[in-house]
This record gives C-alpha cells, structure tokens and sequence, in this order.
C-alpha cells in the first residue's frame, strides 16, 4: 500500500487548529469541490480527510474521536454520532427489540463520549474501537454475561518484545484494507462472519442455521481469517 | 518469552465476535493477555467488526435520539485522564493476568484450592453462561491430570509450570485446543507443580470407573 502522508499521532497532537474550525463540520454530507480555505489550513484539512478511491472526502472519524477525547467538544462529537449512533443501532436491533436497541445505542454512545481520552488511533480505527464497545454492551444486556479482556496496565501483561512494524500504522488505512479485504470474501465465507459478528450465533448455532457440520463453520472462518491476514500483509500492515 | 501455542482463527472471531460464551472468552483473554501475537491478531478481527458495522445499511439519527443523549453528556462525569504513558509501570507482578485475577478475587495467594484426591486441587470459578465448565488446576510436579477425555471441546492455559501433552510441551501463557476425539494424558513437568486455567463444555468423563465413580463427590 502506498502510504499517504497522513497524521501521525504526534503530529495530531500538536496540531492546534481546532477539528470544529474545518468546513465539514457543518457541511455533511460532504462537498466535494474544492473549499475556501487558506493553503496552509487546507492542507492540514485534507490531511484529516483522506480519499478512499476516489469517492467522496468523508471525515477521518478515527481523527475526529482522538480530537473529541481532548477537546471534550460536544459539536464534534455530534458529527461522529450523525455517522455512528444509526450504524450502532441497526447492530443492536439485530438481537433485539426497536426499543433496546434504541437504548443500547445511546448507553454506547454516551460510553463512547465518556471514554474518549482512552481511545488510541494507533491501535484500530474509531469503528473498530465503537464496535468493541457496543458488542459488550450487547453482550452484557442481552445474555447478562461479561466479555473477559486483557488490560495492558496489568503487571501480568506481556508486553510486544518490540514495537510492532505496524505500531504508528494509519488505522484508516488499515480499516480500509480490512474493508478491501472483507469484500473479496467468497459469499460462504462472508455469511458465517455476518452471522457471527450481527446475529449473535455462536459456532454451533450457526452450524444447525446453515445446516452445516460445525467442523465447516470453524473452517469456513478460519479461511475468512487467512484471506484476511493475507490481503493485509500485501498491503505491509501485518508482518 | 512468548507463547507457541496460540488460539485457533475460528476461536478469536468468535471472541472477537462476541459469541463466545463467557467461560472461553474467559481462556482467550488469559492468553491474549501473555501472547503479543495474537492481541495483533485480534485487531484484525475486531478491525472487521467495525468495517462491517461501517457498512450497515442504516436511516439518519433521529433528532430526539441526539437529543437524548446530548442532555446525558451534561449529566455524565467527565472522562477520565487520558491513559498513563503506554510502558505502564510493571512494577508489580503477578501470576494471574488480570481477567482471571477478576474471577478470583486476586493472585495465586488468594485461590481457595480444593483437593481432587489424586494430589491435584482445582477452583472452580463461576462464569454467567451455562454451556461451560471453569476450572483452575494445579497438579503436581510430574504428575498427570487424571486421564479423561470430553464430549466437546477443552481449552487449557498454562499459567505456572508447564505439561506435556504427547511430545508437546506447554509452558506459560500455552493455549492447549482439545476436542472430543483427543484421549490426552497432560503431565506436569518434573520441574514444578503446574498451574493451568482448564475450560470445558460439557462435565468431564474419566476413563477410570474409580474415578468416574467419585466424580459426584470430587466434583470434576
């Protein structure tokens, strides 16, 4: 993949042009000419908008989270709710009645504001990070049961030898990567993810759904895994 | 040194999923926590998570829903500091990792262990689903965990210690898959006693009938 000059994480740091200044936070859907803007402005504008082949500019999303975790600006976090909550609620009615999945995503998204300053953009992309979120709440709502997860605090923790290669990795370059790679995905294979990841099956549930041996569940999910790994390591994020 | 043995793929989408009943996610997440491997592996499937949730055909917010939370933003304490530097301190240490320290109630000091009668001792740790079986074991220094095989699958962690299984050993943070077809014989090294997190879905069935016969009582 060729890497684009996008943020790095330091540089959004330091960058004191306030998110809410852009033009797109009250333009969506978004424009596509060209902005008004001053060259010097516009090019710190651009760099938060990266164009995914050539559709559309969209608001880095994963940007505007880390933003909104120091900032604390409620006008920002509008913007990633617009994109979001609707996303998060048709996950939640997956499982569950109109109602709970209209609570369930207000409880994420208030989760998602509160927890803001923890998100880390070298780690995953704001959907990976809000998908995370909302699956415990699913979780925990629907089956009352909880989503043991590791904690990089705890002094058990073993940590990487080394950074990984991949550590500053652009986590919008790597969710469309994953967005490349999910749609080469033969139609069996993308039908056992979509019922695992939405409809809350698990292995063997899915197995009696499609009639199928559990043993062909499990492959058919290993395979989805290799041709995921494998789209990503020709693009260099997975080593 | 990091773990060989690692969770299978079907195994992390499914946790990562988050289908995986509490008692497995329970294992995952004891390995996840000593295996860097596989935590970058799980960015990976949780990465297809969200572009998955991305690409849901969804209506706009409604104007009441932004609302609704807007007004709770207000209400809601303010977040926390931003996270400590990413080396956290490692100033301590412990033999758990933490998602099962949380199941214990604390380190291996703390683990309230139950005598199996063949020198081993187990605790039983109480999970909100009902399809598995937790257990943390210790078995004793060149010793086998008492010969059984399940009717579904079993997933062993190695936390202390470490066992062989056949011509494989299993050390610190090993994940050990096993299914219903496997008749193994884990044995402790002579080293050290073995302490493992044992996950099962179905009650064990020793070959033993002695065995078989306490079992009610021993309560494996």
């Amino acid at each position: 993949m060729i890497r684009t000059p996008l943020l790095s994480v330091t540089t959004l740091m330091n960058l004191d042009v306030s998110i809410a200044s852009v033009p797109w936070q009250k333009g969506l859907p978004l424009a596509i000419g060209p902005r008004p803007l001053a060259a010097k402005k516009r090019r710190k504008t651009l760099a938060l908008m990266p164009v995914v082949n050539g559709t559309a500019p969209e608001p880095n999303m994963s940007a505007l989270l880390a933003a909104i975790g120091r900032s604390r600006r409620v006008e920002d976090f509008e913007i990633l709710f617009r994109h979001f909550a609707p996303r998060v609620k048709a996950y939640m009615a997956r499982t569950g009645s109109p109602t709970s999945a209209e609570e369930l995503m207000q409880e994420t998204m208030v989760a998602v504001w509160n927890k803001a300053a923890l998100y880390d953009p070298s780690k995953g992309a704001a959907s990976t990070w809000i998908f995370s979120i909302a699956r415990n709440l699913r979780i925990d709502a629907y089956r009352r049961e909880k989503h043991p997860e590791f904690d990089p605090a705890d002094p058990a923790f073993q940590p990487a030898a080394e950074p990984a290669a991949d550590a500053t990795m652009e986590s919008e370059q790597s969710a469309s990567a994953i967005r490349a790679a999910l749609t080469t995905l033969p139609p069996d294979q993308a039908e056992v993810l979509r019922l695992a990841f939405f409809e809350d099956n698990s292995q063997s549930a899915i197995a009696t759904a499609l009639n199928l041996p559990l043993g062909t569940v499990k492959s058919r999910m290993r395979l989805a895994f290799v041709k995921l790994r494998a789209v990503l390591a020709q693009t260099g994020d997975l080593t | 040194m990091t773990p060989r043995h690692h969770v299978s793929d079907d195994l992390l989408l499914s946790y990562a999923a988050g289908n995986l009943a509490e008692g497995w996610s329970l294992a995952v997440a004891t390995h996840l926590s000593l295996c860097p491997e596989c935590r970058n592996s799980l960015r990976f499937a949780e990465g297809a998570g969200g572009q998955m949730l991305e690409s849901l055909d969804v209506e706009p917010a409604t104007v009441t829903s932004w609302d609704a939370v807007r007004a709770r933003l207000s209400a809601e304490p303010a977040a926390p500091a931003a996270p400590a530097p990413k080396m956290a301190s490692h100033t301590g240490t412990a033999v758990l990792p933490k998602p099962l320290r949380d199941y214990i109630g604390g380190d291996v000091d703390a683990v309230k262990w139950q005598a199996l009668g063949t020198g081993a001792a187990q605790m039983r740790l109480k999970t909100g689903d009902r399809e598995t079986q937790v257990r943390l074991l210790r078995i004793p220094a060149g010793k086998p965990v008492p010969e059984h095989s399940h009717r579904g699958r079993e997933l062993t962690v190695v936390l202390s210690g470490a066992f062989n299984d056949g011509q494989t050993l299993f050390a610190r943070g090993d994940i050990e898959d096993a299914d219903a077809e496997i008749q193994h014989i884990p044995t402790a090294t002579l080293d050290a006693d073995c302490i493992c997190l044992a996950v099962t879905d179905a009650p064990l069935r020793f070959r033993s009938w002695i065995v078989r016969a306490l079992q009610p009582i021993l309560g494996i």
